[in-house]
């Protein structure tokens, strides 16, 4: 009954952020490296920089939060949609919302 | 059409290889990358691109399976609202919330550094949230349930528990009115 995200879904989702984030700060050494002196870091790649990493509960808090943004974004909707009389959630409804809801988050 | 394909079908590898890249130009983000690539193209060549376009698919896999999500969320919640939900709002929202995602990835790594450390905690993801008191609130609470219900590794009943708590999580859920 009670729907959530996946967990190892956000995780994956994060992990890709932070991977190429890290690969970024490396390319970005590297190319500083270069620029300053051309010393012995040539051919090795120094994978100085771990990309981070986040604990179980983390996790689900992050989903937790992830859910309260559709949760919310679908109550102000059907708020709105209610309002009008309507009885889909319609592009318009999401646009009356949308606003505050991206303030809120 | 079809000669199209088998046409297509004959040219070299290279030329895919172009196409590709052709492709990936029309995408501004791909075109940073690709000039990020040039700058060190030095010393790893050409082969970084191709899995550049990899990830894109990969990052295509992620968002399918984060739109299913959103849409088995957003479906039950429409119902309880006694409302329906229209496609392309799922969708809508779900693109959103990916996006939210990986602001939140950004934020989470940004706070863990600046706390010294290498993993994300639940701290970090309630400072992240910290705009919004309610928000925040909410959340604290939820991580004292975390907590709370921490002894127990047993995986059933962490989720029959869950249930439990996630009750009235969602009766406080804000609504700020639109003014």
């Amino acid at each position: 009954m009670e729907n959530t995200f996946d967990r190892d879904l956000i995780n994956e989702i994060f992990k890709r952020v932070w991977i190429r984030r890290a690969s970024e700060r490396d390319r970005n050494e590297i190319a500083d490296n270069m620029d300053g002196e051309n010393t012995e870091v040539g051919g090795a790649t120094p994978k100085k920089s771990r990309p981070t990493s986040a604990n179980a509960k983390a996790l689900k808090l992050s989903c937790e939060l992830l859910r309260l943004f559709v949760t919310e974004a679908v109550q102000r909707a059907a708020m709105i949609a209610e309002a009008e009389g309507a009885s889909t959630i319609e592009a318009t409804h999401l646009e009356r919302i949308l606003p505050q809801l991206l303030l809120d988050f | 059409m079809r000669t199209r394909v088998v046409f297509l079908s004959i040219l070299p590898a290279q030329f895919w290889h172009f196409i590709e890249l052709s492709k990936s130009r029309k995408n501004p983000r791909k075109k940073k990358l690709d000039f990020q690539v040039n700058r060190s193209e030095m010393d790893r060549g050409g082969g970084a691109t191709g899995s550049e376009v990899e990830r894109e698919d990969e990052n295509e896999d992620l968002k399918d399976r984060f739109r299913l999500c959103t849409i088995s969320i957003a479906e039950a919640e429409a119902k309880e609202n006694g409302m329906e939900i229209s496609q392309p709002i799922m969708s809508c929202v779900s693109d959103l919330a990916f996006k939210y995602a990986e602001q939140l990835a950004k934020d989470l790594e940004l706070f863990s550094q600046h706390a010294g450390r290498k993993s994300v905690n639940m701290e970090d993801v309630i400072l992240a949230a910290h705009r919004n008191t309610q928000l925040a609130s909410s959340l604290r609470s939820f991580c004292n349930d975390l907590k709370a219900k921490e002894p127990p590794p047993d995986r059933k009943r962490k989720k029959s528990t869950r249930k439990v708590d996630k009750g009235p999580a969602d009766v406080d859920v804000l609504y700020v009115p639109d003014l």
